[in-house]
């Protein structure tokens, strides 16, 4: 059990981490997108001021998304204050997205950028990679493995009562990342189990996609019985185009407030127009996720010329369990206490495996120098490239988005993919430092990530004149809690920078007999 | 945030850290640090055992009062682990703010205690 924990972890730790941030990141993704958007940083909806759709709104959509076969709105929010309307494009073959003012209609302007729900939660579980879905296979990997070296942490760990409170900060580095690797691991250990289960689940049908053939076996192929099971367990309504322009359309408005009727205590959030402007044309409501953990499938389907219903559908009972365990995942729900919660968890779940890192180096560093092994030097640089060097990373795109003019493009690439590069630049830069600096690039890369997050916070003032006094003033939550969120980052590579200076084990390795002594049981509390 | 709500909720931020922190005083490790001129006995660690667990579990039915059962019983966990890091950090930075709560126990569990009195 001890070598399965340290292996699977000294193994897949690195991408263990990288899906955690960007996993704990996710979790405020619509902030970051605030923060990254400047124009759709509205004041949040409220009864004084109703969302209207029909007219200005439902005008700009038909015009922004002309020729598209469906568009669909999501409804502004306290985290969204904009309704957002996206389309695919039927030139490009790509899902276009803009923002649209959710009184006025006026089409916001667009910052290209992928931000926090385009760029940062897609990473956390198909990190980008959409070669036969690689992506999403090594993070089921990772998840399985997560949850082998939780398991096994558990059976390795013997004191693990007598150490559950117990982190001696003062103490030398090997034993203070043992104290809290061991503290982050116990305490947070419901999360850190059930974060990677409740994930493997969500992509079931990807890891399993013979489970569906054996629910249907009626079904040809793979592709068929997936199809017939999408229908059944998430509802689908289709209906053929009539390639006859559409004589009335019904209003988009009243047709949200009879769906709401029929959904007691839950509101729309999703609103699709299937075949727009054909004869044909229906429109697709979906209830909000807001109310509850459960990710409900409520949606109705009613013909776009007269406002009838013509499908509702509700998951049967069997489903509950599957979209609650996707609920608890996703954190779409709106429960600010829980969502704080969450993103301490997957703090803790990073600081774990960062500490596990740690505590492997630091209890080999000495012995695989004396033997002239290259094991920590090599885990060292991919314990740098991927703890310090992804917080890194991200900093550059946040600058990179606040630096980058509107309209930016090279070679034909946008904004967008240039803050892109700007992440993976500096994520490659990272680790060719890690490479040449050993043991200093600890050190040398938190005075960077120091000064990059003053800096995106400097920008962020400089380029929309929201300082943090501003946002806060103005009840712009999302801005002014990003701000502060960048300025604790600051603050703590602050500590680690002292830490570090004042940690002689990480700087200059101890004689063989030092480091060998065994680590001694300590009562104190300092 | 109803003030019912917030009622329930402050209850069960109250009732983990309380399980938390009493699990924490009947540890070996800290045990001498709160009490130094006594030692851990079975009966005083049981009964201890048993109102921590009374004080998590009850904070179970505070979180589904204060956010319903979906919401509530998500809360539920993850406030116990806060409370539990909350617990530690205090045991970490300033172990002597869970000193109030360490006298509170030796008043309550006096019987206990007199028994095991050194000399």
């Amino acid at each position: 059990m001890n070598a399965l924990h340290t292996w699977a972890g000294v193994v897949l730790g690195s991408l263990i981490f990288v899906i955690f941030w960007m996993g704990t990141l996710s979790v405020f993704d619509r902030e970051i997108d605030r923060w990254m958007m400047p124009a759709t940083r509205l004041a949040a909806p409220s009864s004084q001021a109703p969302i209207k759709l029909d007219g200005a709104v439902t005008g700009a959509a038909m015009q922004l998304a002309k020729g598209a076969p469906q568009w669909f709105f999501r409804l502004p929010s306290e985290r969204v204050p904009a309704i957002e309307l996206r389309w695919r494009n039927e030139a490009t073959k790509a899902f276009e997205r803009r923002f649209l003012h959710p009184q006025t209609g006026a089409v916001l302007a667009d910052a290209d950028t992928l931000a926090g729900t385009g760029f940062i939660f897609p990473f956390h579980y198909t990190l980008h990679i959409k070669w036969v879905d690689l992506g999403e296979w090594l993070v089921g990997l990772a998840g399985m493995a997560m949850l082998l070296t939780v398991v096994s942490g558990v059976v390795t760990h013997r004191r693990l009562f007598a150490d559950f409170f117990t982190f001696r900060p003062k103490k030398k580095m090997q034993r203070a990342s043992l104290d809290l690797h061991n503290l982050m691991g116990v305490l947070a250990l419901p999360f850190h189990f059930l974060m990677p289960l409740s994930g493997v689940i969500l992509l079931f049908a990807l890891y399993w996609p013979s489970a569906h053939m054996g629910q249907y076996p009626q079904a040809k192929n793979v592709e068929e019985s997936k199809k017939a099971f999408t229908a059944e367990a998430y509802g689908q309504y289709k209906r053929a185009k009539a390639n006859q322009p559409a004589q009335s359309a019904a209003s988009l408005d009243a047709m949200l407030a009879s769906a709401e009727k029929q959904w007691p205590g839950g509101k729309a959030d999703f609103v699709r127009v299937w075949l727009p402007g054909d004869a044909n044309s229906y429109v697709e409501l979906r209830r909000s996720y807001a109310g509850e953990v459960t990710m409900n499938l409520d949606q109705i389907y009613l013909d776009a010329a007269t406002g009838k219903v013509l499908k509702r559908f509700e998951a049967a009972p069997v489903m509950a369990v599957q979209r609650f365990t996707a609920g608890a995942h996703r954190v779409l729900f709106d429960h600010w206490t829980l969502r704080w919660l969450y993103f301490l968890g997957g703090l803790s779940g990073c600081i774990m495996i960062a500490t596990g890192f740690l505590f492997w180096l630091e209890s080999r560093r000495t012995s695989h120098a004396k033997h002239g092994l290259a094991g920590v030097r090599v885990v060292e640089a991919l314990t740098v490239f991927t703890v310090p060097g992804i917080v890194m990373a991200t900093l550059a795109f946040f600058i990179a988005n606040r630096l980058l003019p509107a309209g930016a493009s090279v070679g034909g690439y946008g904004r967008a993919t240039l803050e892109m590069w700007a992440f993976y630049g500096v994520w490659l830069a990272t680790l060719a430092h890690a490479g040449m600096r050993g043991r200093w690039a600890w050190r040398e890369q938190a005075v960077v990530i120091g000064f990059l997050a003053v800096l995106a916070v400097l920008l962020n003032w400089l380029t929309t004149r929201h300082h943090l006094a501003a946002s806060l003033q103005q009840g712009m939550w999302a801005v002014a809690g990003m701000d502060l969120a960048l300025l604790t980052a600051a603050s703590l590579a602050w500590v680690a920078v002292r830490r570090l200076r004042a940690n002689g084990a990480m700087a200059q390795p101890k004689a063989p007999q030092a480091a060998a002594k065994p680590l001694q049981r300590d009562k104190s509390h300092a | 945030m109803p003030e019912e709500s917030l009622f329930w909720l402050s209850i069960a931020i109250l009732l983990t850290w309380l399980g938390c922190a009493l699990l924490a005083l009947a540890q070996e490790r800290h045990f001498g640090f709160f009490y130094p001129s006594l030692r851990p006995f079975d009966q005083f660690i049981r009964a201890q055992a048993a109102i921590r667990l009374i004080a998590v579990c009850f904070a179970l039915p505070a979180c589904i009062a204060a956010q319903g059962a979906g919401f509530g019983s998500v809360l539920w966990i993850l406030l116990t682990t806060a409370s539990a890091m909350a617990v530690a950090l205090q045991l970490t930075w300033t172990p002597g703010a869970l000193k109030p709560l360490a006298w509170l126990v030796k008043r309550l569990f006096s019987d206990f205690f007199s028994t095991n009195l050194p000399g």
